[in-house]
């Protein structure tokens, strides 16, 4: 990786490093095949790591539950599955990629559609490769905030897990600003063995104070929202 | 007698023959029929030889022959009862009895009656003599089987009556000659000059009157000499006889069958009365061998006579019908646009009607040979002349379209055509041409051709502006590639160390990618370009594969595959390679909409291209939409007929044009599961370019 790759006097490319610790990929579907190698090589040359596919049902076959952080850059109109049909099944699937559609003149309906289905980035054919370089780092970046939001909670939800049934009730009612006396009068037993369980969960839920404990509760749903 | 008498008569049934009540024209037939047969009678007197009972030459039969010739079956029988009086007045004065006057009236009348009936019958219209047929009917039926039958009848009522006791073959032999003889001259003589002896007289010019009078002169003093002047007796030269013989001829020849009854009648007339006069050469034994003798030769003389001159009418009208003819055909040829020549075996032009020369302002002289090609525009001339020596050579028809220039510089096009007058022997005796004018049908069909080739630029441009948005993207494909393989490749130079064998890659990519955005551009401008139509021999799978390619991104937004199943090795196509794409990039996107509504997976679109016969070529275009009903099928190719919400209903109208004007057919059809196939064909493209 090269560190400020200096394309233009004023058009400083930053390193995608400086963005996110993690490596991560870019995902590339366009039927075109110059149009495709043309692509790959500008987001390489701009120190991306590339994959490229022919259509939307070869990338569903091949790409595989990635680890790292990634954007997709899709061609809308392609034959067979088009970037919409993609787009749409990817969030079936509860994917999270963060998709920059590129596109020719005359899609404008199907890039409303793909606007509303929440890309992030729309760019029309020819793309500049500065538009396009920071629609890439921005969706990377999304994605980086996504996977780290992603990781937090399934580590919160580890640690849920390893709560036992009682511990679990516990902490909801903590979380909801419920004293020791308090719980213990919800739930039939005495101040002495709340304490307990509190500090079990604490130690469980890997947090140092009330608020640390409430914030992490509240990322997977505890107390539920209709509760509150 | 009268013309109007004579035209009148016609074949009637002889059931016909009644009394009819006299009228003015009736009586006038009696009345000169009276006249005549009297007359006759008085002359078949005067040339009876002394000591005969029956005359040389008996003309009231003849006449009264004659004169039921020239009449309407319907008058004869007033013509009988009004030649009654006179037979009974004639023969009053010789002093025969009532009832052999009766009985000769009765035998006269039925030869008349058989002459005139079988010849009426047979013949038809009126007798003319002017052909072998006329005379054959004459001789046969008038001339001897009317006096053969008669004479029986005759022979039995004078043996029957007792008038001068003579054995009967005598008399039937005797009248059986005398009647020959009268009818054959005396009747063609009547018959003739009562039905047009008027109008040749005044029709004859001078020297056909100078004519008439030298041969009457020469006639008459040869016959009185022949005849009269000889004295009897064996002294007389019999081969002198034959003197007249030049002189019948001349008239038979020169004047036809009248002029040759009339010198014929002049001879048996002098012939006869000198016998009666006891000269000639006629007078050596006894009477009736006189008698016999004399009809004998005259008889022998007329037959050929009268057969000659039929023969030569007949040559002369036939001549004449045929100068008619040509002069008919000369008249249609001089007056017709077309130009008409004629050329030699060997094809050198002889005679070319006026047109041409008033045409192109060339001389009589200037078209012998192959001058005429001097007029033929330069850019024909040369495939003229070998057409022109092909046709020469294979003795076959010669056909041809040639512009020829005219008198004041301009072109004028010609279909010319020509055929081989073969000669018995089978080599071509000349050749006979014609040139028809065609240039405004030549300006009509090229002012038709270039308002359709307009049209179907017009709607090739339209159809294109419906593939704009497709057009754009598919060479902002391109362009984007470009772009972005251009800009990789500054930033695989800004590094360091710069990455130089990329940059080579991407320059290849880049001239690629140009030359896809170039054809891109190409196929627009072919398509929407003003070109003459020009066809030749042509890849059809490289169309079909062009057009594809043109509207794959159509087809994209369509959501629609294209399928291609070309054959190998088909040969190639005759025909105009913008007009044969035109026609499938039509049917291509006829099929794209057809599937609008059908499920995405289910928009495929089969082209197929297979050799169907020996000349043809045919193309398929195959979509699983939602077909055509079967009423709608012939109508979709009719102007402005659409099934489309947006389209103007002249697409398939004009594909059905261009494919008509490339002998070939376009038809549509439903397939037996879904959707529709268009089918056109193309002509085999055969020999070089």
């Amino acid at each position: 990786m090269r560190e400020e790759t200096r394309v233009t006097k004023d058009n400083v490319i930053r390193n995608p490093r400086s963005t996110s610790s993690h490596t991560h990929t870019v995902f590339l579907v366009d039927d075109d095949a110059s149009v495709r190698r043309a692509l790959t090589r500008l987001i390489k040359s701009a120190g991306h790591q590339v994959q490229a596919f022919s259509s939307a049902r070869e990338f569903l076959d091949t790409v595989p539950q990635t680890a790292g952080p990634a954007c997709l850059v899709l061609d809308i109109r392609m034959p067979g599955l088009s970037g919409i049909d993609l787009q749409r099944q990817l969030q079936a699937t509860s994917h999270t990629l963060p998709i920059i559609f590129i596109t020719g003149h005359g899609d404008i309906p199907m890039s409303v559609k793909a606007i509303k289905a929440g890309a992030v980035d729309f760019l029309p054919k020819p793309v500049k490769d500065t538009d396009l370089l920071r629609a890439i780092e921005q969706a990377v970046a999304r994605s980086v905030d996504d996977r780290a939001e992603r990781d937090e909670l399934e580590d919160i939800q580890r640690r849920v897990e390893k709560l036992t049934p009682r511990e679990r009730e516990v902490m909801a009612l903590v979380v909801r600003g419920l004293l020791n006396k308090q719980i213990a009068f919800e739930l039939g037993t005495v101040e002495k063995t709340i304490k307990v369980h509190r500090a079990r969960v604490m130690k469980k839920m890997q947090v140092g104070s009330l608020a640390e404990l409430v914030r992490v509760a509240e990322k997977v749903g505890i107390p539920p929202k209709n509760e509150q | 007698m009268e013309h109007a008498v004579l035209r009148q008569g016609g074949v009637e049934p002889i059931s016909k023959i009644r009394l009819s009540l006299p009228d003015k024209q009736t009586n006038l037939i009696a009345l000169l029929g009276c006249a005549a047969y009297y007359a006759g009678a008085a002359i078949g007197f005067a040339l009876t030889l002394p000591t005969d009972a029956v005359s040389t030459l008996w003309p009231p039969n003849a006449i009264l022959l004659a004169c039921l010739l020239l009449t309407p079956t319907r008058q004869w029988g007033v013509l009988l009862l009004g030649v009654l009086p006179a037979h009974v007045a004639v023969q009053l004065q010789s002093g025969v009895p009532t009832l052999m006057i009766f009985c000769w009236f009765l035998s006269n009348s039925s030869e008349a009656l058989i002459g005139a009936y079988c010849v009426r019958r047979l013949i038809g219209g009126p007798l003319r003599f002017d052909s072998f047929r006329d005379a054959g009917v004459f001789v046969i039926f008038a001339v001897l089987l009317a006096p053969f039958v008669s004479s029986f009848i005759d022979a039995a009522f004078v043996v029957l009556v007792e008038w001068k006791a003579g054995a009967y073959w005598q008399v039937w032999r005797t009248r059986f000659t005398g009647n020959v003889l009268a009818e054959l001259t005396l009747v063609p003589f009547i018959v003739l000059w009562a039905a047009n002896g008027v109008a040749w007289l005044r029709r004859a010019s001078l020297r056909r009157y100078a004519e008439a009078c030298l041969l009457a002169c020469g006639l008459l003093t040869i016959s009185v000499l022949v005849f009269s002047w000889q004295s009897t007796g064996p002294g007389t030269a019999p081969a002198l006889v034959y003197l007249p013989l030049p002189f019948l001829l001349w008239a038979a020849v020169r004047f036809g069958p009248a002029g040759a009854s009339t010198s014929l009648l002049v001879v048996v007339l002098v012939s006869i009365w000198a016998a009666t006069q006891g000269r000639g050469p006629f007078i050596s034994r006894s009477p009736p061998e006189n008698v016999l003798s004399l009809q004998i030769f005259l008889i022998a003389v007329s037959l050929p006579l009268i057969f000659l001159a039929a023969l030569i009418e007949e040559r002369r009208g036939r001549e004449a019908a045929l100068r008619a003819s040509e002069a008919r055909y000369r008249a249609l040829v001089m007056a017709g646009a077309e130009m008409v020549w004629r050329a030699d075996a060997r094809g050198e032009v002889s005679f070319a009607t006026d047109a041409w020369q008033e045409l192109t302002g060339q001389t009589d002289e200037d078209i012998q040979d192959f001058g005429w090609l001097a007029a033929v525009h330069p850019d024909d001339r040369e495939r003229s002349r070998q057409l022109w020596e092909q046709a020469i050579i294979g003795k076959g028809m010669y056909e041809n379209e040639l512009r020829v220039r005219t008198r004041n510089s301009g072109y004028r096009y010609f279909h010319a055509h020509a055929v081989p007058i073969l000669a018995a022997d089978g080599t071509v005796h000349e050749w006979i041409g014609a040139n028809t004018d065609i240039t405004d049908r030549k300006k009509a069909e090229s002012e038709l051709r270039q308002q359709r080739e307009e049209l179907a630029r017009i709607s090739r441009i339209s159809t294109m502006g419906e593939l704009a948005a497709s057009l754009a993207h598919e060479l902002n494909q391109p362009l984007t590639a470009i772009l972005s393989n251009a800009q990789a490749a500054q930033r695989f130079l800004a590094a360091k160390p710069a990455d130089l064998e990329e940059v080579l890659d991407i320059l290849k990519d880049i001239v690629q990618d140009n030359t896809r955005a170039g054809e891109v551009i190409h196929r627009m401008r072919a398509l929407a370009k003003k070109e003459e139509v020009a066809f030749v021999r042509l890849d059809l799978a490289g169309i079909i594969r062009d057009v594809v390619a043109f509207v794959h991104s159509d087809a994209i937004l369509h959501g629609v595959r294209v399928l291609l199943k070309l054959n190998d090795g088909l040969p190639p196509a005759w025909g105009d390679k913008v007009q044969l794409q035109q026609v499938v990039l039509n049917l291509l996107l006829n099929a794209f909409d057809a599937m609008e509504d059908c499920p995405a997976s289910e928009r495929e679109v089969l082209v197929q291209a297979k050799l169907a016969s020996a000349e043809m070529l045919e193309v398929s275009v195959r979509d699983r939409g939602v077909g055509v009903s079967t009423n709608e099928l012939e109508k979709i190719f009719q102007p402005f007929y659409t099934t489309k919400r947006e389209g103007m209903g002249m697409g398939l109208c004009i594909c059905r044009s261009i494919v008509n004007s490339h002998r070939g057919r376009l038809w549509a059809d439903n397939n037996p599961d879904r959707g529709a196939t268009f089918y056109f064909t193309v002509p085999v493209g055969k020999g070089v370019d």
